[in-house]
């Protein structure tokens, strides 16, 4: 199983919960495929770098989840027939390992900077 | 009779006289070890205002980074996180 990505952006005019509703669709089938939803991150409105279905803002949702890669066709395509869907898409998610050194990493670069500001003080 | 080659005015180059550093990347510089798709704050750094990326010879950014955010850029592009064009850019 991999750890997908899915990023799906929503309809502003809709109201919370049925967006809510939707991604835990999402959720149920992954789990009911003997998936395993790892995080959920909910942007919450806002403003698109382009007008979408004439609409200049959107809900942003982003999954994070392990499932086996046949349900993925599955998920693609309930969120290709919603109608209350602007844009979706699902990547391969970088493996945990390089997210966590990424993460490390940008946190001792923000320690160098601070040092670099205090020295020059 | 051989051509005198010695008259022959020497090409100038247009960056002679100019001294070229190479730039830095700054991803390496600044050990970016993932570049997000999703930040679109890290990405903006790769767009010129008018929503296009920027070519490695002015950011120079190294191959292995440009090939990396260009696919970034790309994608954040699809979900509307990243303009394609940005016109109205005073």
């Amino acid at each position: 199983m991999k750890t997908y990505e899915t990023m799906v952006v929503f309809d502003p005019t809709l109201d919370e919960a049925r967006i809510g509703a939707k991604v835990e669709e999402i959720g149920r089938r992954v789990r009911d495929a003997g998936g395993e939803v790892r995080a959920t991150k909910e942007w919450g409105k806002r403003k698109l770098a382009y007008p979408m279905s004439r609409k200049d803002n959107g809900v942003y949702v982003v999954l994070q989840y392990d499932a086996p890669g046949g349900e993925i066709a599955e998920i693609d395509r309930l969120l290709r027939l919603d109608d209350g869907v602007l844009r979706h898409m699902t990547v391969v998610g970088p493996d945990e390992a390089l997210v966590k050194a990424a993460a490390e990493a940008a946190e001792r670069a923000a320690q160098r900077r601070a040092r670099t500001r205090e020295e020059e003080d | 009779m051989p051509i005198d080659r010695t008259k022959r005015k020497k090409k100038k180059s247009r960056d002679a006289g100019r001294a070229r550093r190479k730039k830095a990347c700054w991803v390496c510089e600044n050990q970016v070890l993932l570049i997000d798709w999703k930040d679109d704050r890290l990405l903006q750094r790769f767009v010129s205002d008018r929503g296009k990326i920027v070519p490695r010879r002015i950011s120079g950014t190294c191959a292995r980074h440009q090939r990396r955010v260009a696919a970034a850029i790309k994608r954040s592009r699809a979900m509307g996180l990243l303009p394609y064009v940005s016109e109205q850019v005073q």
